[in-house]
């Protein structure tokens, strides 16, 4: 052994993944030396620190099924084409949504083969899978909500999920999951609420089901959350019409 | 049953991934997404983690691999090159016995011997236990960390002239 036994065998002794003798000359060794002590100490911190405040935020987001990976398969080409051709003829005024700060969102449907972008107030149909990408600009948590015309609320990321999920705050990323459009006629409003800090998606759903029990105007015309602060929020509205 | 186990991991080995993330980019957030970076990289090789007890080393490999890509593409922990040196005098084995300046220098140094050097010089591994975590023979641990004493030498010269 060098003058310090490594950070890995270290480690290796707190879990117990060290052989009898290694774990002997390991201890010896900390029995004798401060500095390695001092080490497993900040370590121990550290490990306390993730267990308290990062795990219970951050597991969500490992831990959700990915039930759609088929399709995110499928789509990603789709995704490339459809973003180019944006791109190129910018003949689609909306379909990206865009905050002040920065952050982006683009909504793609696929209806049998065909995959498109979905506009503000377009017209989907019951059936519809919906994909996101988004581009946080920084902010490092996202909720994706939705409030239809028979006043449900969801979560569709994390979905279901109870709070905002983690994203990188510095990648477009394509979120894991599809929404398969209901049979629920009338307009249904998504927000994306880009954040520093989780939001209790509980609290969201509640401001939702609030715009909700006003009725499809109200949802049509809601574009922002009141309650909702500190947070850069994206809104587009749809038709669902029966397939 | 891939969800379970990664979860798994996570709860296991997820604290010990972040000190050692947080170690290496001296960050608490950089280390929490470092963290999460490095699980979503599990999930993708999920089929080639070795059992539970011997998982960690693995997930450590990925660990380090992602904050040296951090550290020399943001260099969050490099400092300019004029700081480099009060080096002048100092014999190789003086110079790589600092783990700081070896830290600043692997931020600099070719790609192949980054986590070499790193784990040998900072984290004080042994030739045989890097070779068995990298998966790689001895001899070429030898030549690898060989040649990082050859680059720390001719940078730190090159520095301080």
């Amino acid at each position: 052994m060098k003058s310090h036994p490594s950070s890995l065998a270290m480690d290796r002794l707190s879990i117990g993944a060290l052989t009898p003798d290694e774990a002997a000359r390991v201890r010896k060794h900390l029995e004798a030396c401060a500095t390695c002590r001092e080490r497993v100490a900040e370590d121990e911190a550290a490990r306390a620190r993730f267990t308290r405040s990062v795990l219970p935020r951050r597991l969500p987001a490992l831990a959700r099924p990915r039930r759609w990976t088929r399709f995110v398969f499928a789509l990603a080409p789709a995704v490339v084409v459809v973003t180019l051709i944006l791109i190129i003829s910018r003949r689609q005024p909306g379909s990206e949504l865009a905050g002040k700060g920065g952050a982006t969102m683009q909504v793609f449907a696929r209806r049998g083969e065909r995959v498109f972008l979905v506009a503000d107030r377009s017209t989907l149909r019951s059936g519809d899978e919906l994909r996101f990408v988004v581009q946080p600009a920084g902010r490092r948590f996202l909720l994706v909500s939705s409030i239809d015309g028979a006043g449900h609320s969801s979560v569709y990321y994390p979905f279901d999920g109870r709070a905002s999920g983690a994203l990188d705050p510095r990648a477009r990323t394509e979120l894991p999951d599809t929404v398969r459009l209901d049979t629920a006629p009338g307009p249904e409003r998504l927000f994306a609420l880009f954040t520093d800090a989780p939001l209790d998606a509980a609290d969201v759903r509640k401001e939702l089901d609030a715009i909700g029990a006003h009725g499809g105007e109200a949802i049509r015309a809601t574009t922002t959350l009141a309650r909702v602060e500190r947070a850069e929020q994206l809104s587009l509205v749809f038709e669902k019409e029966p397939r | 049953m891939g969800e379970d186990r990664l979860v798994e991991l996570y709860r296991r080995y997820g604290p010990y991934v972040y000190a050692r993330c947080w170690r290496m980019l001296s960050d608490d957030a950089a280390a929490e997404d470092a963290t999460q970076e490095t699980f979503m990289r599990v999930q993708r090789h999920l089929d080639k983690a070795p059992n539970l007890d011997a998982a960690l080393g693995w997930i450590y490999r990925i660990a380090t691999n992602y904050c040296l890509n951090e550290i020399r593409d943001r260099r969050l922990r490099p400092e300019p090159s004029d700081e480099l040196p009060e080096v002048i005098g100092r014999s190789s084995e003086e110079l790589l016995a600092d783990r700081d300046l070896v830290a600043r220098l692997v931020a600099r140094a070719p790609e192949k011997l980054r986590v070499v050097a790193w784990l040998h010089h900072v984290d004080g591994m042994e030739h045989h236990e890097l070779a068995a975590l990298l998966e790689i023979t001895r001899q070429t641990v030898t030549n690898r960390l060989d040649a990082f004493a050859t680059f720390a030498r001719k940078y730190v010269r090159r520095t301080s002239a």
